[in-house]
């Protein structure tokens, strides 16, 4: 019985897994070998019908690029943004760390839903940024800030920011705080110490908080619909439009997995990378 | 020559005086120990020394050089940190380069500066290994030499050999002096560990709250700490209250609640080497504490009484003992709440309960200011 214990330990959070996660990928998976049926989701009869469709429509390539480029985008900006954060955050004192903390994951107790329509407020033609740009005689036509990739790119880098701040900023906690010190004794600037060695080894954050940041970019549904009006599609609209208007379920299925496969394309390729870059961090 | 001085440096966090108007001169070539309990300050004026902390009063020069506002990097220190500080994502030869490569040195001459200083610590073959594949004596070794390549007009240490074992750190006590006299480097060196900085330096700092209360060379140190705090943190001293009524000669006459001592006055006091910097001035005061070291105390036995023509004596009781191989630990009560320490020899060995006679020798006797007097 003993020896059997740590199996029936992680068996509820196994069983989570499968019924929720494995399983409807599975589903999924062989639902896009189906046939659209008429009168219920799909005919059980095999077909490579819906690849075919799907990977020649350059309609559908065009909107994957746009997919993957908004989540490349997405991840570089929260990075680019996220890492001075992160830096700064780990070195204030404890107190104005809580402070800071707290404010960095408020965003996440609001819903997406709630904090697209904030930004919302701010990017509409009528929104406060452009009454202020007009009152200030800017620019008298406004500036075009929602219903574009600007938009929907706004509000991804802001709403998965924390998940980067949090993973560059658990990295960066580990590093020994004299390594600096260390770096300028022996002639580094502060420039260079950064370089040489605060960057190299928080490289492990950077990985996780950027794989992190574009997986969740490249599967939103919220944000591209709510601040880019159904004028910026990326795949996830589209799966859903061909599911529940076009009601092509296996059609849809293919796309899903296609996107599934681009993004672990691209994780593979990222992973490689930081793999390389990460040489001798390793133990 | 003096390669490293520092005048009148102040350092403050908030409302807390780390480093108080301190003043030190390290000599060409000259190992300096700065020693104290943890929070006395030695630290950070080791970090303002390296140009981590910028100094809030006072300069700091390098021979002709003010240092005062320069950053570390334009300094030419070389620093050994408590835990090494080793880039863990480089070897150790990237780590010993380090140092050359910020210079711009042709790589032709890092690699054999680096190979040679390898060699010196003993590292030659493990230039491929990261820091985490080696011994914390290794990593000791990588540290210094990383420090060394560079050729520094300084070296700086602080507390190297903490994180190592307590025979590691003995042999590694020799083996840092032994470099550190074949380089012929100023160096200081930080520690809170009194042997460590007994074995090591050829003169010693004693750092209580921010300020120098004693520098001089360990000799000295043990043998005629000038504050309280210097003697008895250094080593064990037993204290008696007294009061100076005269003098005899070249002893001091004091009175005290146990009887009337003789011991040692400033005119002895005067023949060890050297001022120190900023305690011992002469203490116009006559309220003085005697103190006297726990191997200056002879025991005989017997039962003797207290009185007139019985100098420098005391009647008391073994109250404790320890053996401890070389000498025998003796808690002696001389007075009712007064618990004096011997050590005394092993071979004439007192019981728990027995009656004693303590004598001390004027000579290994001296008096510091009474507490109330001490610097603060």
């Amino acid at each position: 019985m003993s020896r059997r214990r740590p199996w029936l330990l992680v068996a509820p959070a196994v069983a989570l897994v499968v019924v929720f996660f494995v399983l409807p990928y599975a589903n999924l998976l062989v639902m896009s070998f189906f046939t659209p049926g008429r009168t219920r989701p799909y005919d059980p009869r095999l077909t490579l019908a819906n690849y075919a469709s799907v990977l020649t429509d350059s309609f559908q390539w065009w909107i994957l690029w746009r997919t993957l480029k908004l989540g490349l985008l997405t991840t570089l900006f929260a990075l680019l943004l996220g890492y001075p954060l992160a830096y700064n955050l780990v070195r204030v004192g404890r107190r104005l760390k809580g402070i800071l903390l707290v404010l960095l994951i408020s965003p996440l107790l609001v819903g997406v839903v709630i904090r697209s329509f904030g930004w919302m407020a701010l990017l509409a033609d009528n929104g406060l940024i452009n009454s202020l740009v007009r009152y200030c005689g800017l620019a008298p036509q406004g500036l075009k800030l929602m219903y574009n990739e600007f938009g929907v790119l706004v509000g991804t880098v802001h709403i998965y920011l924390p998940f980067m701040v949090l993973s560059l900023s658990g990295t960066l906690e580990t590093i020994p705080p004299d390594l600096v010190p260390a770096a300028r004794s022996l002639g580094a600037s502060g420039a260079r110490a950064f370089w040489r060695v605060v960057f190299p080894l928080s490289l492990p954050g950077v990985f996780a908080g950027c794989l992190l940041v574009f997986v969740l970019a490249v599967s939103s549904y919220v944000i591209p619909v709510l601040l880019g009006g159904f004028k910026v599609l990326t795949t996830p609209l589209l799966v859903v439009q061909t599911a529940v208007d076009v009601h092509n379920w296996p059609g849809a299925a293919a796309q899903a997995v296609m996107l599934f496969a681009a993004s672990l394309a691209c994780i593979a390729l990222w992973v490689k990378l930081m793999n390389r870059a990460m040489r001798g961090l390793a133990g | 020559m003096s390669v490293i001085a520092v005048r009148g440096l102040t350092k403050r966090f908030g409302s807390v005086v780390a480093v108080d108007d301190l003043h030190l001169d390290v000599r060409d070539g000259e190992l300096m120990a700065l020693l104290g309990p943890s929070g006395c300050g030695k630290t950070t004026t080791l970090r303002t020394i390296a140009g981590f902390e910028l100094a809030d009063a006072g300069e700091i020069h390098f021979g002709e050089h003010r240092v005062t506002e320069l950053p570390p990097e334009r300094r030419n220190i070389g620093m050994v940190f408590q835990n090494y500080a080793l880039f863990p994502h480089m070897t150790v030869y990237g780590n010993v380069a380090f140092g050359l490569q910020m210079r711009r040195e042709p790589s032709a001459s890092v690699r054999a500066r680096v190979t040679a200083t390898l060699a010196k610590v003993q590292l030659d073959g493990l230039e491929s290994r990261y820091p985490r594949q080696l011994s914390g004596g290794q990593q000791q070794r990588a540290a210094l030499a990383r420090a060394l390549v560079i050729a520094p007009d300084v070296l700086l240490l602080d507390e190297p050999l903490a994180n190592l074992d307590a025979k590691l750190r003995e042999e590694m006590r020799f083996y840092v002096r032994s470099l550190q006299q074949e380089v012929g480097i100023t160096t200081i060196y930080v520690t809170h560990d009194q042997a460590e900085a007994m074995v090591i330096a050829d003169r010693i700092a004693v750092m209580f709250n921010g300020r120098i209360h004693q520098l001089g060379p360990p000799d000295e140190i043990y043998h005629c700490p000038q504050t309280w705090r210097v003697a008895e943190f250094i080593g064990l001293t037993n204290f008696i209250d007294g009061r100076i009524v005269g003098h005899e000669g070249e002893l001091l006459v004091l009175d005290t609640a146990l009887g009337v001592f003789r011991c040692r006055g400033p005119a002895a006091r005067a023949d060890a080497r050297g001022a120190s910097a900023q305690a011992g001035s002469a203490d116009a005061k006559p309220e003085r504490l005697i103190a006297v070291r726990p191997e200056s105390i002879q025991l005989t036995g017997g039962r003797a009484s207290a009185g007139e023509g019985r100098l420098n004596r005391l009647p008391g009781v073994v109250r404790a003992r320890a053996f401890l191989g070389n000498f025998v630990d003796y808690r002696v009560e001389v007075a009712p709440g007064l618990v004096l320490r011997v050590q005394g020899d092993p071979r004439a060995a007192f019981a728990v309960g027995d009656h004693v006679e303590a004598s001390f020798d004027p000579a290994a006797m001296w008096t510091v200011p009474a507490r109330e007097e001490a610097v603060a």
